[in-house]
């Protein structure tokens, strides 16, 4: 490309035109044509997988479509996180954020499952600094006795499909006890939801007033009939190898956070109001507790199917309910109700519940949070997993669950 | 409208398809309209400020026209020396009225703010000694939001009316007046245009050239490369560098330096490459701003090379006419110190600028010294240095003293304040924190990975008539891309500078200026 640049003009582009020769036959120029480009695009498409190979680029897509459980994490794939932080990890053989970890329990080991969406998954901080780790560092010190914590999070699940991923994938590890997070608002991952978007494509189970339970997966089976759905199909193979397609992944995000922001605009020509956008939201305080009291017997009903089936496989239950800022704003987010309903399950299916959301109120002592704990996208930073990690630990110490479950087993 | 943003993407290629179906006579009000809707997408109020400069301007060059050629021909017709006296004088006033307005605007908008807030501190720190009412003495800040490119159409307005004053013919055609000021590719940062070249330029129907429109492109990827991979991706550790200023070791300071360094480098050259490839697919050939600045081997010879539009900007309207390196040694010091200062000052309404404007006169004041004192001593001391500096060694030493002390300036540019600014240098020179490394975050950006790949594209193109002489024939014949296979290293290239690019964009340095 040209440092400096020399300007055609009329007088200059008539000297530069090409001299008359003796031209090889059309087919013969069409042939070297085609046959260079070949040579060019095999070549750029090589140096670039390399270059954003090493340069770890291009490795963010991290979920691929399930069909049971609506989509999962990708198994022994490179990720690349670089928003809201920064980590790069494989995942596992198994399409965990984990180290790798033999199913067979090693003896004596204690092995805690953490279930959760993405402040489990923790794909913004180094492997090592998340909250799971701290966890099993601090148990380790003040246990003496090897513990494994295994991270089964994947980005926005709601409680059915981590209850559906302990099913088809946690209880092969035989875990001592299972964690289940549950962040403010997860009673807005209930119903089913039409989407396009991977990442909110979610089976459910209804429930019944007696506590029965009933998995449906219209929407997944819609998103795999759906364009999207069958585009994401057809390109797997990419998704999971190509850093270039990542990158083109990329691009495409952008083009539709791009669009999403000129569409008022272009509705101005179109002569009508922009649509507003297909998500679940609840839009007040007031709407908020009104549907956490009409639908919290679906929860109650999930989480005592998956309380139940954990005491069937020999694990503990404990609920966990984290802090949670939204993304772009600074305020914690809390929604009374949902919180006094979760409480009262607990009691109800008499399972642990440690409520981190009041105590790092009490913590930090006010309600906002200037980028210190949470990052702009309202995950955790490195302190906060730290400050999960050890509340986690103490509570698990405090609660003697290890010893308990020691006592059980002998 | 940023350059590296989808808006732009979006805007160029219907701009450049109507240019080229047009013909020429309708092309300057083409380019006018998309000029001013590239301007008007930030804040439209401020296209109507861009106006009323553009008509003061267009007026008072007429004005100043009129007198003067009305003075020359009262002269060459032999009238009375008065008569011609009232028609300069006349030319004059308005030559001066014209800076006044232009000046007074800049101000207005760029400097109220720093004057306002000089003002109150020298209150608050005399008040005590001079038994002041801070209260009543202070003034509030006005917030005055600065409009985008003020400084440098500004610039280019006062050029217009000097070089009218001065003897060169003005803009008839208004179009192609407003289209000097306005004209997108340069609109917002420059590079500051003279009008004798760009009108003559906006006068010739521009010929289609297939090869201009790749040049152009190449520009654009080159600078769109620059600035989301490399600059985009320095600029956050910049930021965390300096606003951690008070805890800085001393390797995090010196990296924290040298990445603001690449940093502005990166980001300016690569808007100004994208303006000039933008122009130059529509056959418009803009100055250069940079070359290899970083390579000077004195100050001087450094602002030969940086932003090379303000600096001849600066010399030929402000230190020339302050009487130039024509006057005694104090007073072309004086002069040359002068127009640092003020050339700081023009970077911003601050203090740390016009510190890093006086730094960069009294490095060129010492610079010049020691070139005169080398010139005019004979001794067998000069003639040792004056060979030491024509070695290898002595050339990489100069370059090596050179950066150095553009680095050390640069902290004092890129600093909030003088505050931070002393922080980060006294973490240079006098490190009293331990370096962690950690406050940084350095690998979370892919900067290195640009940086490499940048490298070894400039060592290729920089050498590719080398290169190319050294290749057999044929596999030269067979290399020599035909257009499939140049668009295929073009969309390479874009991909590559959009995988490189961080989630999270920076809005141009020089747009602050």
């Amino acid at each position: 490309m040209p440092a400096n640049t020399e300007l055609i003009t009329k007088e200059s582009a008539a000297a530069l035109a090409p001299k008359a020769g003796r031209k090889p036959a059309p087919v013969l120029r069409i042939a070297f044509l085609v046959w260079q480009t070949a040579i060019y695009l095999t070549l750029a498409v090589f140096l670039l997988e390399a270059f954003f190979y090493l340069a770890r680029v291009g490795d963010s897509e991290h979920t691929r479509p399930d069909r049971k459980v609506g989509y999962k994490l990708f198994a022994n794939k490179r990720i690349t996180q670089r928003k809201e932080g920064f980590g790069c990890f494989k995942l596992n053989s198994f399409g965990m954020q984990n180290d790798e970890v033999p199913v067979t329990k090693a003896p004596g080991v204690y092995r805690v499952a953490v279930f959760g969406d993405s402040y489990v998954e923790a794909l913004h901080v180094p492997r090592k600094s998340n909250f799971l780790s701290v966890i099993e560092e601090r148990l380790r010190k003040e246990t003496g006795r090897p513990v494994e914590v295994l991270n089964f999070g994947v980005s926005n699940y709601s409680v059915a499909q981590d209850y559906l991923r302990y099913q088809t994938l946690g209880r092969q590890f035989k875990p001592d006890l299972v964690i289940q997070t549950f962040r403010v608002e997860e009673i807005g991952k209930l119903l089913p939801v039409n989407t396009t978007n991977l990442l909110f494509v979610r089976p459910v189970y209804f429930a019944d007033y007696d506590g029965h339970i009933k998995y449906d997966d219209t929407c997944v089976r819609n998103y795999y009939l759906s364009r999207e759905g069958k585009r994401m199909l057809a390109t797997d193979w990419l998704r999971e190898y190509s850093r270039i397609w990542g990158v083109i992944g990329l691009m495409r995000e952008n083009w539709a956070s791009f669009s999403e922001t000129v569409k008022p605009a272009m509705s101005l020509f179109k002569g009508g109001a922009a649509a507003p956008a297909a998500t679940f939201t609840l839009p007040t305080d007031e709407t908020r507790k009104n549907y956490a009291n009409c639908y919290w017997y679906m929860m109650d009903a999930q989480l005592a199917a998956f309380a139940r089936d954990c005491r069937a496989d020999g694990a503990q239950f404990m609920l966990l309910r984290t802090p949670m800022i939204r993304p772009g704003m600074n305020e914690l987010t809390d929604n009374p109700t949902e919180t006094a309903l979760l409480a009262k399950t607990a009691r109800k299916l008499n399972v642990p519940l440690l409520n981190l959301d009041q105590d790092y109120r009490s913590f930090v002592g006010v309600i906002t949070d200037d980028g210190t704990n949470f990052s702009a996208g309202g995950h955790f930073t490195a302190p906060m997993h730290r400050w999960v990690g050890e509340r986690v630990a103490a509570f698990l110490l405090q609660e003697r669950l290890l010893e308990a479950r020691t006592a059980d087993r002998q | 409208m940023l350059f590296s943003s989808i808006s732009y993407l979006l805007f160029l290629p219907p701009v450049l398809l109507l240019f080229w179906l047009l013909p020429h006579r309708f092309r300057g009000a083409l380019l006018l309209v998309a000029s001013y809707y590239f301007y008007m997408s930030w804040i439209p109020v401020y296209g109507l400020l861009l106006f009323v400069l553009t008509l003061v301007n267009y007026f008072l060059g007429m004005a100043i026209y009129s007198a003067r050629t009305k003075c020359e021909s009262q002269l060459s017709e032999g009238q009375p020396t008065e008569a011609s006296e009232v028609s300069r004088r006349a030319a004059r006033a308005w030559l001066w009225l014209g800076v006044v307005i232009n000046l007074s605007t800049l101000s207005y908008f760029k400097y109220t703010d720093f004057a306002i807030a000089s003002w109150n501190k020298a209150v608050a720190i005399s008040a005590p000694w001079l038994h002041l009412n801070v209260q009543t003495m202070s003034f509030p800040l006005q917030h005055v939001l600065l409009p985008l490119g003020i400084s440098f159409f500004v610039f280019e307005f006062i050029h217009y009316i000097v070089d009218v004053y001065k003897g060169s013919k003005t803009i008839g055609n208004f179009i192609h007046f407003s289209l000097f000021a306005a004209f997108f590719p340069s609109q917002i940062a420059g590079p500051i245009k003279r009008y004798q070249d760009f009108i003559k330029q906006l006068e010739t129907a521009r010929v289609f050239s297939s090869r201009n429109l790749e040049l152009g492109l190449c520009l654009i990827l080159q600078g769109l490369f620059k600035k989301v991979a490399l600059a985009d991706n320095l600029s956050p550790i910049v930021a965390q560098g300096f606003s951690h200023s008070a805890s800085l070791g001393f390797a995090e300071s010196w990296i924290a330096s040298l990445a603001f360094a690449l940093q502005i480098y990166c980001d300016f050259s690569g808007y100004t490459d994208m303006g000039r490839g933008s122009a130059l697919m529509m056959g418009y050939d803009l100055p250069d701003n940079f070359n290899y600045p970083y390579i000077a081997r004195s100050l001087s010879d450094f602002w030969k090379r940086w932003h090379i539009s303000l600096s001849s900007w600066l010399r030929d309207y402000l230190y020339i006419p302050l009487g130039g390196s024509k006057c005694s040694m104090p007073r072309r010091y004086t002069n040359l110190f002068l127009t640092m200062l003020l050339g700081g000052l023009w970077h911003g309404a601050s203090w740390h600028f016009v510190v890093w404007g006086a730094f960069h006169g009294l490095g060129l004041i010492v610079c010049h010294t020691y070139e005169h004192l080398l010139s005019v001593s004979a001794g067998p001391i000069s003639s040792a240095l004056k060979g030491f500096h024509a070695s290898l060694p002595g050339k990489a030493f100069s370059m090596l003293a050179t950066f150095f002390f553009v680095l050390v300036a640069w902290v004092f540019f890129r600093a909030e304040n003088l505050g931070q600014a002393f922080n980060v240098l006294s973490a240079m020179f006098a490190p009293h924190a331990v370096s962690t490394w950690l406050a940084l975050d350095l690998e979370r950006y892919p900067i290195m990975a640009a940086v490499v790949a940048y490298s070894i594209y400039r060592l290729v193109w920089d050498r590719r008539e080398e290169i190319a002489l050294k290749l057999p024939a044929l596999v030269k014949e067979a290399m020599a891309p035909l257009w499939p296979a140049r668009v295929v290293i073009y969309l390479a290239v874009f991909v590559m500078a959009t995988g490189l690019a961080p989630s999270q964009a920076s809005p141009f340095i020089y747009f602050a200026f």
